[in-house]
């Protein structure tokens, strides 16, 4: 994998391999990168630790622009969380610009939206699946297991 | 130490009780560890200069002779994520009101409902930076202990 460009404000966190509450419930078997997409500095943190606790390489940036230069920098990512709501690109036309680039990342929407029309036109974007906020334990493990079996596999 | 860890249990029950919190905030709890000892910590802090942000924010707004609701209704979103990410259901249900209003262009019923997002904010802070406390008090006995 590149390194990522300079001119980002990414944030790598790496788990330090000691196991906490919940890594106990899913041990991974390969090495899954994921990135947090979402400008509120709060879910970005609590996403992160979500990830890390379970072993998941996580960076992360505040918007859709950002994630989108970052995978033409040549990143390439396992799993990408997204949020709907970003400045200078939202979660939906930062899906569909990955998608367009060819981006096969598992992308899953993260976002207190409720409405019916605004859930799908962000699947339509290129979504894989969509989480109503808060993300937490019971939602996050079967991706995480589905990417590791996944890579299992292959 | 007994004492203390029993009154922050009392704490948390009595804000689980009041509805103040919901069991999001159970998971955030179990996320921190030795590795992770001030996980909570920050979380609040983070969650409380995000809510006191907004909170400013939406009286400006509000405060303009045009509202322009459109704006307002971005900010009580962004409220209602962090609020639902922290376990804050107080905060949260309060935003689901706050919002109907702004769908509404019912400015009245904005000023009525940031009022109760005020109240509910500052009912469960005030309970946070109780627990903060204990748990302060609970890490340094622990380490005099050592």
């Amino acid at each position: 994998m590149a390194p990522p460009p300079s001119n980002l404000r990414t944030t790598r966190v790496v788990a330090n391999g000691s196991p906490n509450a919940g890594s106990s419930e899913l041990v991974l078997r390969n090495r899954i990168t994921a990135l947090v997409v979402d400008d509120s500095a709060l879910t970005r943190m609590i996403h992160r630790t979500y990830l890390t606790t379970y072993g998941v390489e996580s960076y992360e940036v505040d918007n859709g622009l950002e994630a989108v230069q970052l995978c033409q920098s040549g990143m390439n990512f396992n799993l990408i969380l997204m949020d709907n709501d970003m400045p200078f690109m939202d979660g939906p036309q930062a899906t569909r610009a990955l998608r367009l680039m060819g981006v096969q990342s598992i992308i899953i929407g993260v976002t207190a939206k409720t409405q019916e029309g605004e859930i799908r036109a962000f699947m339509e974007a290129g979504l894989d699946d969509f989480f109503k906020k808060p993300l937490n334990r019971a939602k996050l493990i079967p991706v995480l297991r589905t990417i590791d079996d996944c890579m299992t596999n292959n | 130490m007994t004492v203390l860890q029993q009154q922050l249990q009392d704490l948390l029950a009595s804000m689980y009780g009041e509805g103040l919190l919901d069991p999001q905030f159970e998971q955030l709890q179990a996320l921190q560890d030795e590795n992770n000892p001030g996980f909570v910590a920050e979380v609040i802090t983070l969650f409380c200069q995000d809510t006191q942000r907004i909170l400013t924010e939406l009286t400006k707004y509000l405060d303009m002779p045009v509202v322009d609701y459109q704006k307002v209704d971005a900010y009580v979103h962004q409220l209602k994520g962090s609020s639902s990410s922290v376990g804050a259901q107080c905060v949260k249900l309060a935003c689901v009101n706050f919002r109907q209003a702004c769908e509404d262009n019912d400015k009245d019923g904005c000023l009525r409902a940031l009022n109760m997002i005020k109240h509910e904010y500052y009912r469960v802070t005030s309970k946070f930076e109780i627990m903060l406390q204990l748990e302060n008090r609970i890490l340094s006995y622990s380490a005099k202990q050592q």
